[in-house]
């Protein structure tokens, strides 16, 4: 499950939260969702991984085509709250540059 | 547990993504046996297991289910996990496989796998792919 919050944010923000195992079972709603956030006019992105328990490649995948859509439509895609497992993965693929973990869904929103 | 101090779960599924949760649920069961299993290793043996089911999983496709065989081990020196699916061949060799583009959607799976143990190895046996990765424990 993912929810999408808007309420409170920005007209261009949105906040998406994965719920559970990011894996191949969710990763094409996470797509899907970026994709349909961002048409929306909401191209600023942020996932909040708190209550992500687990990442694996596909859901990684998903991250990376959500960044590329959100920069496309001169956004961006951020990652905040992000669980150990996931900075693993994040580590282990030379990609924490290209998606750099923030504290706090705020200091996500808020960073530059 | 048995006298060599190891510990063991099998599990047998057909190879479907709801099969994963299954997979994630035994080998925390497993875990709740073994004593003192230090964070990273744990961390690092579930990322890559989850990468070669998943990778099982994918190579099924859409064909006759196909099954899979989940033996996971503990032991004071390593985890280990052994994957056999009746699937038609894998035909990858993970000693090669390399990190895509950073761009790239997909084709992770097996570098993180075997980023994230210390060995991987993939044959092909008596009509059967059969995969084994093993994280020493750093503990």
């Amino acid at each position: 499950m993912i929810d999408v919050e808007t309420e409170g944010l920005a007209p261009d923000t949105a906040v998406l939260r994965p719920h559970g195992r990011l894996n191949m079972v969710l990763a094409p709603r996470m797509r899907e969702l970026v994709a349909t956030t961002v048409e929306g006019g909401r191209s600023r992105v942020v996932v909040d991984l708190g209550s992500t328990e687990f990442m694996d490649s596909s859901g990684l995948g998903a991250l990376i085509a959500g960044l590329k859509t959100a920069r496309q439509a001169g956004g961006d895609l951020r990652i905040a709250a992000v669980p150990e497992q996931v900075r693993t993965v994040l580590s282990l693929t030379n990609l924490d540059r290209v998606l750099r973990p923030h504290g706090t869904v705020e200091q996500a929103v808020g960073e530059g | 547990m048995r006298a060599d101090g190891a510990h063991h779960r099998t599990l047998r599924v057909p190879a479907t993504p709801e099969c994963l949760e299954r997979v994630h649920a035994l080998l925390a069961d497993l875990l709740g046996d073994v004593a003192d299993v230090a964070e990273a290793d744990r961390l690092g043996f579930e990322t890559a297991l989850a990468e070669l089911v998943a990778n099982v999983i994918e190579h099924a496709g859409a064909r006759e289910p196909v099954r899979l065989v989940v033996v996971l081990a503990a032991d004071p020196a390593a985890l280990t996990a052994d994957l056999y699916d009746d699937g038609p061949p894998a035909g990858t060799d993970p000693a090669g496989a390399s990190l895509p583009d950073p761009s790239a959607e997909r084709g992770r799976g097996l570098a993180l796998a075997r980023a994230a143990v210390d060995e991987v190895t993939y044959a092909r046996e008596a009509g059967a792919n059969h995969w084994s990765m093993t994280r020493r424990r750093r503990a």
